[in-house]
């Protein structure tokens, strides 16, 4: 048997060594059993999940081991105490490695308190470098692993996509699904193996409990919602069956717990009351589980409605029609195996292909005949990839400053053990081993470092509430705890006992490495160069990982700086906007469009006001549309029959005078382009080069079976990110879509600052319906900014980490100089003597002290050559070897590290030879 | 002179859990904490020696029984220690299902159970 076993892997190697913190008498009963139960364990999330499913093995195993150990260990200690006394049953028993344990750490505890300077300053040094990173693994932890609240057994959950016949390359569009596709499927697969699809869209809601409505963020959900993810209410009861099966018949609402304590004060009656959605009348029947969110967590919900009561809150065919794709559907899959995954994929693959067999669907809609099942990850998918990257980015950085602290602290313990070479001596001499004395030593460098583990916990918690407030795109309804977690403390129990471990080796194994002799006989010449040479190394480290953090820092800034002068394409200052959803108010087609022409009437008189007009989405808000269009008279070949996929978005008359978005040729949108008249687009200078190279107005392309005449060229823009490449774009006229009901933001310029429009952009849309509520007004500048949040939150974090990694760097350059020369002023004295002037001493010392940084910048640039190529993502083309960033970051810390030497130096330099050598 | 199964109650629910998974016959330690994962919803966790340290007070007691190792043959056929469920076991575990059903048969849980059902 054993021949066929694999070689353990990494994970069970580690297992096997993390087990000796139970007694050895359980591991020599259960040691074996216990890896290969971990093995199997690892086996299974390995193939379920991949490196994430041994991650969350990792996370849950580490503090339950932990724990189970730390009640064997205890009790094997209370039996011995009671062993202590007579006649006991278990008076054989003990566990000397528990006695030794406690001994070095009563010892330990002692040598922390006789030296308080030390242990504060080695703590504090910890402290900063735990911190850092367990403030950034809290909002990592947060963002992407922490499971879903109020949801059980997250890995049977899986999201379903649509996708082409081979399973892959899914759309944008076919991440969601439209009302009779979802109906089709629920209704074919509750059958077998898949056990229930549930699906849910976002819908905006003003929710009335009194008399004030309160703007929320609502989630319609399929009857079958709460049960599939499993979820129990806090109050009161989910949806029943019947309650989303008959349109508009069961008006009933869920809402958060959230919702429930800020606005309903908690109230256990609140059951069976009526709130208005809307202005509809609810009836309110459950409350969720605190922080429940759905499938993503970290999206705010404050009200959950079935998908039947849709005609009443949004538009009125959704539920009918099978064009409009807005809905999310996941299931669960019993038994979280692969087979049980590919049968429920296959599954919902057949019956997808009878309903696009069936016909009812439009074109665009029929490629797509397979389905896809993807594990739940708490991001929406096409978000993870790079969400995780940018998390691991600064998880990096923030471990940069705590292997800083960590060599800091290391070269600090490595100075101390000087002093306590004699003590070391005497201990050795007297027959304790080397293997003792550096276990001794560990227990006390462990004891630092849990110390500053339990302070860097502590900055942690005010670091994320500090990170909590950076600003967030508008128009995500976020809902962001970052605060660490039991998972959170588990991680930086860890990372710092192994950290403690490591940095405390070194210096433990370079003090056991005692002259006996030599001690005894208390010689204190020459500090040994062994020890010095780790000195050294220990600031070259230090020094080199600064440098890395601040040219991250520094390439971060530049992005940001370029990211802010990037042309793009129109002028967002001086225009207000504000989105709309009247849709969700009851109000048709006709109804809407005769809001928005009043809107705009009425706002068009008012003073200040430039130009209004109409988008479907604003520029740069991620939310791009595309639209498939067959190009007539162009020489390049079409992707498929349907024809080419171009990024679109609808405008308004107007448009592009408010966002002075030039037009080169032809005309922009007007007023008379509208329903009765002939179908019209404006494209942009890339797609008229693409497709047609000149003369691009009057020419048609086809949409469907529209025919549209491009009737102008809009100069190029950035559409969806700053660092996109140069695409073709189409503009549709607003006016001229079906679907006027759907989502709208109005744009207005003004000729002075656009806030100060928000009043009365309030006061029009009240004049007109007074029951839809007040719209946010914000600026289109404040609403493209959020762009730059990648870059602007790593340049704040990865600076504020480079400072204190510097700091860290340069107070202990200082000290080791300092001490140093404190060591050897008997021999500065003799040099002052013998004729040596105060500048050659100077230099001398300045010179030793920056030899160190000068081989730690070198490492650190070699460093940065090779990992910043990581970061070209993030930069909009800066360079990642931009030359301004490394000479500039290196002149910093090079200044840092000559004032850090200098200061030390002067003083040696001022040294009365005649008292140095007076001395001894 | 076995002891009096009623002395073992109140079980502990994932004592509970364990006996039953045994009922149907001898398994190993991977199919145990699977089960117990699965009758709890995930909310037990499965730290290897947790389940050992759950499993060796069982034995202590009489209720469980260990196994020379043999192949398991769902875990390429590796060689694996089997639990089984004693007499006694059994009889524990019946006593504490009959106490349970007591429990909620009572009309007060009916009434509870009616009022606060969740779906």
């Amino acid at each position: 048997m054993t021949a066929r076993r694999a070689a353990p892997s990494l994970s069970e190697r580690a297992y096997a060594f993390t087990i000796r913190l139970y007694p050895r008498q359980f591991r020599d009963r259960f040691g074996d059993d216990m890896r290969e139960l971990f093995r199997d364990q690892w086996k299974a999330a390995r193939r379920r999940a991949g490196w994430r499913g041994v991650a969350r093995l990792w996370l849950s195993t580490v503090p339950a081991l932990v724990g189970g150990a730390s009640v064997e260990r205890l009790t094997a200690v209370s039996r011995r105490v009671v062993a202590a006394a007579p006649h006991s049953p278990f008076a054989k028993r003990s566990d000397p490695m528990l006695q030794t344990i406690l001994s070095d750490f009563r010892f330990a505890v002692r040598m922390l308190r006789k030296n308080p300077a030390f242990t504060i300053i080695a703590v504090f040094v910890i402290t900063l470098g735990t911190g850092a990173v367990t403030t950034i693994f809290s909002a990592a932890n947060a963002i992407a692993f922490r499971p879903l609240p109020g949801v059980s057994n997250v890995g049977e959950l899986v999201e379903v996509h649509r996708t082409l016949a081979g399973g892959t390359g899914s759309g944008v569009g076919s991440d969601w699904a439209s009302y009779p596709y979802y109906r089709y499927l629920r209704d074919g697969a509750g059958t077998r193996t898949a056990a229930d699809v549930a699906a849910w869209a976002m819908l905006p809601l003003t929710i009335s409990t009194g008399n004030e409505g309160v703007a929320s963020q609502g989630t319609m959900v399929s009857g079958n919602y709460f049960s599939v993810l499993g979820a129990r209410p806090a109050l009161g009861r989910f949806f029943a069956a019947d309650e989303d099966s008959v349109p508009g018949a069961r008006p009933v609402v869920v809402i958060s717990h959230g919702f429930w304590t800020t606005q309903l004060a908690g109230d256990s009656g609140v059951i069976g009351r009526t709130v208005r959605l809307n202005g509809n009348a609810f009836t309110l029947i459950g409350v969720a589980p605190p922080r429940f969110g759905g499938v993503f967590a970290l999206l705010r919900t404050d009200a959950w409605v079935p998908l039947a009561m849709q005609p009443q809150l949004g538009r009125r065919d959704d539920l009918t029609n099978p064009r409009p794709t807005w809905l999310q559907l996941f299931t669960r899959i019993r038994g979280e195996n692969d087979a049980s995954r590919v049968a429920v994929q296959r599954e919902l693959s057949r019956l997808t292909a009878q309903f696009v067999a069936d016909g009812s669907e439009p074109a665009e809609h029929r490629r797509y005949t397979a389905v896809r099942v993807a594990s739940l990850s708490g991001l929406p998918s096409d978000m993870q990839g790079k969400v995780l990257g940018f998390l691991a980015l600064l998880l990096g950085a923030s471990g940069l400053v705590l292997l800083i602290a960590s060599l800091n602290v290391a070269a600090m313990v490595l100075a101390r053990a000087v002093a306590r070479r004699r003590d070391t001596a005497v201990r050795l001499a007297l027959g304790a081993t080397r293997g003792r004395l550096v276990q001794l030593l560990l227990t006390e460098s462990l004891l630092l470092y849990i110390l500053g583990a339990a302070g860097g916990v502590l900055v942690a918690m005010n670091a994320t509430r500090l990170l909590a407030l950076l600003p967030l795109p508008v128009g995500l309804p976020v809902a962001l705890d970052l605060s660490p977690d039991a998972r959170v403390l588990a991680f930086t129990l860890v990372v710092s006992l192994v950290t403690g471990v490591v940095f405390g080796l070194a210096p433990a194994l370079q003090s056991a490495r005692v002259d006996i002799n030599a001690r005894l006989r208390n010689d204190s010449a020459g500090a040994g160069s062994r020890r010095s040479t780790a000195q050294s190394a220990f600031i070259a480290g230090q020094m080199a990982f600064s440098l890395l953090l601040l040219i991250t820092a520094g390439l971060f800034l530049r992005a940001l700086d370029r990211g802010r002068s990037v042309a793009l394409g129109f002028d967002t200052s001086n225009v207000a906007v504000a989105g709309f959803d009247v849709g969700t108010y009851g109000y048709d087609d006709a109804k809407g469009r005769l809001f928005y022409r009043a809107l705009k009437d009425r706002l068009a008189q008012t003073p200040g006001v430039v130009a209004v007009s109409y988008a479907r989405d604003l520029p740069l808000s991620r939310r791009i549309q595309t639209a498939e269009l067959r190009i007539d008279g162009s020489a390049v070949t079409q992707p498929s029959q349907g024809g080419t996929r171009v990024s679109s978005v609808e405008v308004d008359a107007g448009y592009f005078e408010v966002v002075r978005m030039p037009i080169l040729e032809g005309r922009g949108f007007s007023a008379s382009d509208d329903e009765r008249a002939p179908r019209v687009a404006v494209i942009n200078q890339a797609f008229a080069r693409r497709f047609w190279s000149a003369d691009a107005v009057g020419r048609t392309f086809h949409r469907d079976n529209e025919v549209i005449t491009v009737v102008g060229v809009a100069q190029d823009a950035k559409y969806s990110s700053l660092g996109e490449e140069l695409q073709p774009f189409v503009y549709f006229a607003i006016g001229q879509e079906k679907r006027l009901g759907y989502h709208a933001e109005l744009l207005v310029r003004t000729s002075g600052a656009p806030t100060r429009l928000a009043p009365a952009i309030r006061a029009a849309v009240r004049e007109i319906d007074p029951l839809l509520p007040a719209p946010t007004v914000t600026t289109l500048s404040a609403s493209t900014s959020g762009v730059l949040l990648p870059q602007r939150v790593a340049a704040m974090v990865t600076a504020v980490l480079g400072c204190v990694g510097l700091l860290l760097a340069a107070v202990g350059l200082y000290g080791i100089v300092a001490y140093s020369v404190g060591q050897r002023t008997r021999e500065i004295g003799v040099r002052l003597a013998l004729g040596a002037s105060r500048r050659n001493v100077l230099r001398l010392v300045v010179g030793e002290g920056m030899r160190p940084v000068a081989i730690g910048l070198a490492i650190g640039l070699v460093l940065a050559l090779g990992a910043t190529r990581l970061l070209t993502s993030f930069l909009f083309g800066v360079s990642p070897l931009d030359a301004f960033t490394f000479v500039g970051v290196a002149a910093i810390l090079t200044a840092v590290a000559a004032a850090a030497t200098y200061l030390p130096a002067r003083r040696a330099a001022a040294t009365d030879p005649v008292r140095a050598l007076r001395v001894e | 002179m076995p002891r009096d199964p009623r002395s073992f109650l109140p079980l502990r629910p994932p004592d509970l859990v364990l006996l039953l998974a045994l009922v149907d016959g001898e398994r190993h330690g991977y199919a145990l904490a699977r089960e117990l994962s699965d009758r709890t919803d995930g909310v037990v966790t499965l730290e290897p020696g947790n389940l050992y340290r759950v499993l060796r007070r069982l034995m202590a007691d009489g209720l469980v029984d260990e196994s020379e190792k043999r192949p398991a043959p769902d875990l390429d056929d590796e060689r694996r220690r089997y639990y089984r469920l004693t007499s006694l076991g059994a009889r524990v575990a019946a006593a504490e299902l009959e106490r349970l059903r007591a429990l909620v048969s009572s009309p007060v849980a009916r009434a509870l159970v009616q009022r606060w059902r969740t779906t």
